[in-house]
């Protein structure tokens, strides 16, 4: 009989702006939770996935660090918010295929205290396909897809008042998870009062760096029946890379990667967006959350300012998009904390933030011209 | 470690490539340039060392330096060095009238930030980058740069 995977525990750090610690403190902090949670000990875990943008430390150091002897099955990716669910992936056919028995899926980084972007040490050297625009002053994500979200505004007349309302509906849902960085409510007066960053981003529309890491262990679901937890089951995970991650060459910038993902997904589990209970969207930025909103079908193109204005996208909606408030105000721990959150709520382990026996969720990585998907269902 | 963008701080260089030097060398001349395709005449950016349709060789050919704007920023952060004193400042995605599938990102110049449009027609100049020896391109409003949907297609309708 075919090997079948579960997430069969979860553990993280605080997330903080200033952990005074180091990725690899935190990286063996979270697994050493994640196991606890499971009810599995160290010497069970002979697989380890994570990934980072040379922000991080490597599994094998973290490996080292547990104490362990060695792993039989490895995998450090580079990439950032785009490969958060490609590693859970990862992890899940690792198990399956018998290349490990338990992996642990990791990411730890200090995203507020360690580099920020605006500082710099000394003189830039612009190489590579940076020399095109450094030079004129352009040089962070968020200028990206501040130009992905013009764009769509200009086609759709998309408005301030529609970012504002993904910003405040997350935000009233972080104000209900105590992990949440940022869990004071934000009406919408104050989103428009905020100090811009780049135009069309105010402060509110961009993601709360945070410092921490969490992690999850996968193993197998025969296994996961003496465990703990109610395990997690992966129905299927689609990524994808356009015009190699060139971001300000994509044909259409009202689109993301997930125009491409969505169809493949929902293809390959034979669900629709409506099947879904809940959702956790990648939200680097509030276009990235608009744009994939639309693009996974949980609205029309175009709809979804409307559709988080209504409280579609709240509880007692349609469905609860980013229950633990997202990377907006639960904190930037690159994508990867929507998945621990994705196990809380199907475990109904949520508290006061939890979304009514939800059996389907969908989870969303990456922006822009990359990402990846995947769908997890309670067992 | 110093804030972005102290008066010190000269803006990023260029650090060319042996593919990306001709682009550089185009614009000390004046001219702007990019890669297209000898044997099926795609025109190319960023730089690669061959045709990504065909395979072909590439070479350097001058556009006219008119274009339309795809989308653009307005810049309030400090995020890179050399352009604290010109906050606000509006980075545009251009389309080049020869290349419909090509993006420059180029800062506009001679406007207030908030008259530039999506739609709107450009011209590059080509000015002195502050802290070397290099040329930049940049665009100015053209005139008679009205908003104009009908230059760019490609979107769904709305
Ligand atoms: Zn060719």
């Amino acid at each position: 009989m075919k090997r079948e995977a579960a997430i069969v525990g979860i553990g993280r750090t605080a997330y903080s702006r200033n952990s005074g610690k180091t990725t690899l403190a935190m990286a063996v902090e979270a697994t050493r939770n994640a196991l606890a949670d499971a009810g599995l000990s160290l010497n069970d875990v002979d697989g380890m996935v994570a990934f980072s943008t040379g922000d991080s430390v490597s599994t094998g150091a973290v490996g080292y660090a547990l104490g362990l002897d060695g792993l039989y099955f490895q995998s450090d990716v580079a990439g950032g918010g785009n490969v958060a669910a490609l590693v859970m992936s990862q992890a899940f056919m690792a198990v399956e295929s018998g290349n490990c028995d338990v992996a642990v899926v990791y990411r730890s980084l200090n995203s507020c205290s360690g580099h920020r972007f605006g500082t710099f040490a000394g003189p830039i050297q612009a190489g590579g396909d940076s020399q095109f625009s450094a030079p004129h002053g352009y040089m962070v994500p968020g200028q990206w897809f501040a130009m992905w979200a013009r764009r769509h505004m200009h086609t759709y007349g998309t408005s301030h008042d529609d970012f504002g309302a993904i910003a405040v509906t997350y935000r009233n849902h972080a104000v209900n998870n105590s992990h949440a960085m940022a869990r004071s409510p934000l009406t919408l007066e104050e989103y428009h009062d905020s100090r811009w960053i780049m135009e069309p981003f105010h402060i509110y529309d961009c993601a709360l760096e945070a410092d921490g890491a969490c992690a999850l262990v996968v193993t197998t679901r025969e296994r996961a029946r003496d465990l703990k937890h109610r395990p997690v089951r992966l129905l299927g995970h689609v990524g994808y890379t356009g015009k190699a991650g060139l971001n300000d060459q994509w044909d259409d910038m009202t689109c993301m990667y997930s125009a491409f993902v969505a169809p493949r997904l929902w293809d390959r589990t034979g669900l629709a967006p409506s099947d879904m209970d809940f959702a956790c969207l990648y939200d680097c930025f509030t276009y990235t959350a608009l744009a994939t909103t639309e693009d996974f079908g949980f609205c029309e193109k175009g709809e979804a300012g409307s559709f988080y204005r209504s409280g579609r996208a709240t509880y007692g909606g349609d469905i609860v998009i980013n229950p633990h408030g997202g990377l907006l105000s639960e904190g930037y721990i690159h994508g990867l904390n929507h998945h621990v959150e994705a196990v809380l709520q199907l475990r109904g382990d949520a508290g006061v933030r939890q979304v009514e026996e939800p059996e389907l969720c969908l989870v969303s990585a990456g922006a822009a011209a990359y990402g990846s998907a995947l769908v997890y269902a309670g067992d | 470690m110093s804030r972005a963008g102290s008066s010190e701080m000269p803006p990023p260089q260029p650090a060319p490539d042996s593919h990306s030097k001709p682009y550089w060398e185009h614009l000390a001349r004046g001219e702007l340039a990019i890669q297209r395709c000898q044997a099926c005449r795609e025109w190319q950016f960023p730089v690669l060392e061959f045709c990504r349709r065909c395979g072909g060789a590439l070479g350097y050919e001058k556009l006219c330096g008119e274009g339309t704007i795809y989308s653009y920023l307005v810049q309030h952060h400090n995020v890179a060095p050399g352009f604290d004193a010109l906050r606000p400042y509006a980075i545009a995605l251009v389309t080049p009238d020869e290349a419909a599938h090509v993006r420059l990102a180029a800062r506009i110049v001679e406007a207030a930030p908030d008259e530039v449009r999506i739609g709107q027609r450009v011209r590059v100049e080509i000015v002195d980058l502050a802290g070397g020896d290099y040329k930049l391109p940049v665009f100015a409003l053209l005139a008679d740069g009205a908003s104009s949907d009908a230059v760019q297609g490609g979107d769904p309708p709305g």
